[in-house]
């Protein structure tokens, strides 16, 4: 199922009746509350300047085209967060939050194999959710 | 295909505005999109900005990456690179939306 998260234009997650928003999960543990205080100041700046301007400000990165694949960073800091971007007509995009793992903050930024394919399996199932939910996104063409 | 919403708690939210980091990470993130969009303004490229500061492209970045760590020195530089000249503006924060727009780095002509 698709949840949004209110408060936000378009940001949504996957889940079912009883699964917890993924910004609630982290605030609800100890060790990651701060990370979670972070990540809201982040996504209201996703939602304020759009995935394609955070991009360009190499505040996120897009990891596989094709799939709308996209890595947001929390700079300065290891949290990362793998998501799907779904894009409509009239530059309308959805922004689904697929899971949170830490990254490299040296000069590597490669993401380690297995999160990869954990991703882009994710972002497949959104992509299908999501076109079931908002019609096809602009990226259909691109994959494979 | 359904679609629920689902508010985030307003402990989280009212913490999220509170947090020094959070405002820092929010005011550095505006600094960062408005460096992108001044260097596509400028028809330049990081590397080019990084030649004018006097710095390698990879230090650039990595002054950018600091985010919340971004310092004003730094700012300074990136901002006298681009040509530009930068102020830090206090503002109410009442009404305004939580977290973000407390402090805001306002680049100028």
């Amino acid at each position: 199922m698709l949840i949004k998260i209110d408060g936000f234009e378009n940001l949504y997650y996957l889940g079912n009746e009883s699964s917890l928003n993924p910004l609630e999960e982290l605030y609800r543990r100890k060790s990651t509350r701060s990370e979670a205080r972070l990540w809201v100041v982040y996504m209201r700046k996703l939602d304020l300047y759009g995935i394609d301007r955070m991009v360009r400000a190499n505040q996120a990165r897009m990891l596989d085209a094709g799939l709308s694949l996209v890595e947001l960073k929390l700079h300065g800091e290891a949290y990362r967060f793998a998501c799907y971007v779904h894009e409509l007509p009239l530059e309308v995009m959805n922004t689904v939050l697929l899971f949170e793992f830490r990254g490299h903050q040296g000069k590597t930024s490669a993401i380690p194999k297995e999160i990869l394919v954990r991703a882009e399996a994710q972002a497949r199932i959104a992509r299908c959710v999501c076109e079931e939910y908002f019609g096809k996104g602009r990226y259909e063409n691109d994959l494979s | 295909m359904t679609c629920r919403e689902e508010s985030l708690s307003s402990e989280l939210l009212e913490s999220a505005a509170k947090d020094p980091d959070g405002v820092a990470l929010a005011a550095a993130i505006d600094f960062s999109i408005d460096v992108s969009e001044e260097l596509e303004r400028a028809g330049m490229t990081q590397t080019e900005l990084a030649q004018r500061m006097g710095v390698s492209r990879s230090a650039l970045s990595q002054m950018l990456s600091e985010s919340s760590n971004l310092t004003l020195r730094s700012v300074a530089k990136i901002v006298h690179a681009l040509g530009k000249s930068f102020s830090i503006k206090i503002e109410d924060s009442s009404g305004v939306q939580p977290a973000c727009n407390h402090l805001r780095t306002v680049v100028r002509e």
